[in-house]
């Protein structure tokens, strides 16, 4: 098993749900609708079907679930390590560090503020879509065998919850100073003084294996 | 191009704010890279430079703005050639300066090679760009006798144990790219049609599905662009093989015989009716 920092953008948030995202968790956009979660209908909602929508239909209807869009009601979680391995460079010649992949997705397109939440995610190099302490990987390279658009995202798929042990910090990116930093020549960074740390962290280099995200 | 963004339902003010940070961010990693003292290091911040000019560069060409995508092709080309990496002649070619061939050629050889290269098959792979680049540019035909034939079989023979390995942002085989560099460098040019096919039509597939993904499609939330260079810089070479043997063929012409969904048409054809010259 390997213990893999990643960063999650969320969108149109305040400072005051920054907070309690941190209080109580990254939750999946199923459990936001169900308010209370059934778990009983974990085992089916950790599914490949699922996995397969959220990553290539997130925005489609869902005919399983009367047609309401499938983000709605997915219980997966999208985050990003960036590209990890040399070599997968070397075949894609796509590298980006992740926190501008997760920087898009936090700031719609760079048209809003957003925040940045570093956190990490247990991993077992291999898929195992129905465990749901450990994260799925996309990284596969093959057009005939799991290809996938985004695979040189780095993108690593959390399930249901990413506790609150599981995320050190929020990061407040403005989009616009984002962009008038790379006018001037200097590389983008998140307003010090808007950070918040997390009190409920649990220090991932307490275990082994830790593998850092792209920076 | 910029005219029809809102008909392949692509959002004009995401490419373009996106165009600029990505531009921006490439001359930033650039001058970190210069200054970064590990090797490692400076080989990450060219890597993050080479990527984002590429991604600025077809950018700029969705937006109809050509100038701009040479000159960011142009700059990519040089950041992959600083990491020694053959795909920088892929960038060459749709920059259009093909004079510059030789210095990017001798930069990818430089004799010493950082310790974090060797024995990479990653980067013994990357080979396959050289020679379908070779394989285009070259004046004689295989069989006739100059330098460039006579490094074309060799180069062949050792891609050959990669020919089903996966490469490019669509994992298309080694083997693909060699079928197209021989059809390129065979006197007629009778296969280069069927050699592209692999390509095109992988291209399609892949365009399908994401334009099915409208979250990510609509703001290129996702690594592989709509003005795929992998695949753009292919049908440049094309087009480069077919004036620089004075054949009389277009790679428009070309273009139409392929079964190609409305959106990778319209695409591909305004992309390379900005970058040919004689277009």
């Amino acid at each position: 098993m390997i213990i893999q920092r990643v960063i999650r953008g969320i969108t149109g948030i305040s400072e005051n749900d920054a907070r309690r995202i941190l209080t109580v968790g990254i939750l999946c956009n199923w459990w936001y609708k169900v308010r209370t979660l059934p778990r009983d209908e974990i085992p089916v909602r950790l599914s490949e079907r699922n996995l397969d929508w959220h990553q290539n239909r997130y925005d489609d209807p869902d005919p399983l679930e009367n047609r309401e869009v499938f983000r709605r009601h997915t219980p997966f979680i999208s985050t990003t390590a960036g590209t990890v391995e040399r070599d997968m460079f070397r075949l894609t010649n796509i590298l980006t560090p992740a926190w501008q992949v997760a920087l898009n997705f936090a700031t719609r397109g760079l048209r809003q503020d957003g925040y940045l939440f570093y956190c990490y995610l247990f991993i077992i190099g291999r898929q195992a879509v129905t465990l749901e302490p450990f994260s799925e990987e996309l990284r596969e390279l093959n057009i005939y065998r799991g290809f996938s658009l985004y695979q040189p995202q780095g993108e690593i798929t959390a399930k249901i919850i990413i506790p609150p042990a599981q995320i050190e910090r929020a990061e407040f990116w403005s989009a616009s100073d984002a962009l008038q930093a790379v006018a001037r020549g200097l590389l983008p960074a998140a307003d010090p003084s808007r950070t918040l740390l997390n009190s409920l962290f649990v220090r991932p280099e307490n275990f082994n294996n830790v593998r850092d995200f792209l920076s | 191009m910029r005219e029809q963004l809102s008909d392949l339902r692509l959002d004009l003010e995401t490419i373009e704010l996106d165009r600029k940070f990505c531009q921006g961010l490439g001359s930033v990693y650039l001058k970190s890279a210069e200054h970064a003292e590990a090797d490692e290091r400076r080989h990450t911040l060219w890597a993050f430079a080479a990527t984002n000019f590429r991604r600025a560069a077809a950018h700029a060409i969705l937006l109809g703005d050509s100038r701009s995508a040479t000159k960011l092709f142009s700059e990519a080309s040089r950041a992959y050639a600083s990491l020694r990496m053959p795909y920088a002649l892929m960038m060459l070619a749709l920059s259009g300066h093909l004079e510059e061939s030789s210095d990017v050629i001798g930069r990818i050889h430089q004799s010493t090679r950082p310790e974090i290269d060797q024995g990479s098959q990653a980067l013994q792979k990357q080979s396959v760009y050289m020679l379908v680049f070779n394989a285009a540019t070259m004046r004689q035909n295989r069989g006739e006798d100059s330098t460039a034939v006579r490094a074309f079989e060799p180069m062949q023979r050792r891609l050959g144990a990669f020919d089903s390995s996966p490469i490019g942002i669509l994992g298309l085989p080694v083997g693909c790219y060699i079928d197209l560099a021989n059809a390129l460098a065979d006197s007629r040019g009778s296969n280069i049609e069927e050699a592209l096919f692999p390509f095109l039509s992988a291209y399609n597939t892949a365009m399908r599905q994401a334009a099915l993904n409208s979250f990510h499609w609509s703001r290129l939330l996702m690594p592989f662009h709509p003005v795929e260079p992998d695949i753009l810089s292919l049908l440049a070479l094309t087009h480069v093989a077919f004036t620089t043997r004075k054949r009389r063929r277009s790679v428009f012409v070309l273009l139409k015989k392929y079964p190609l969904s409305w959106s990778s048409r319209a695409i591909l054809h305004g992309a390379l009716t900005q970058l040919l010259p004689a277009a």
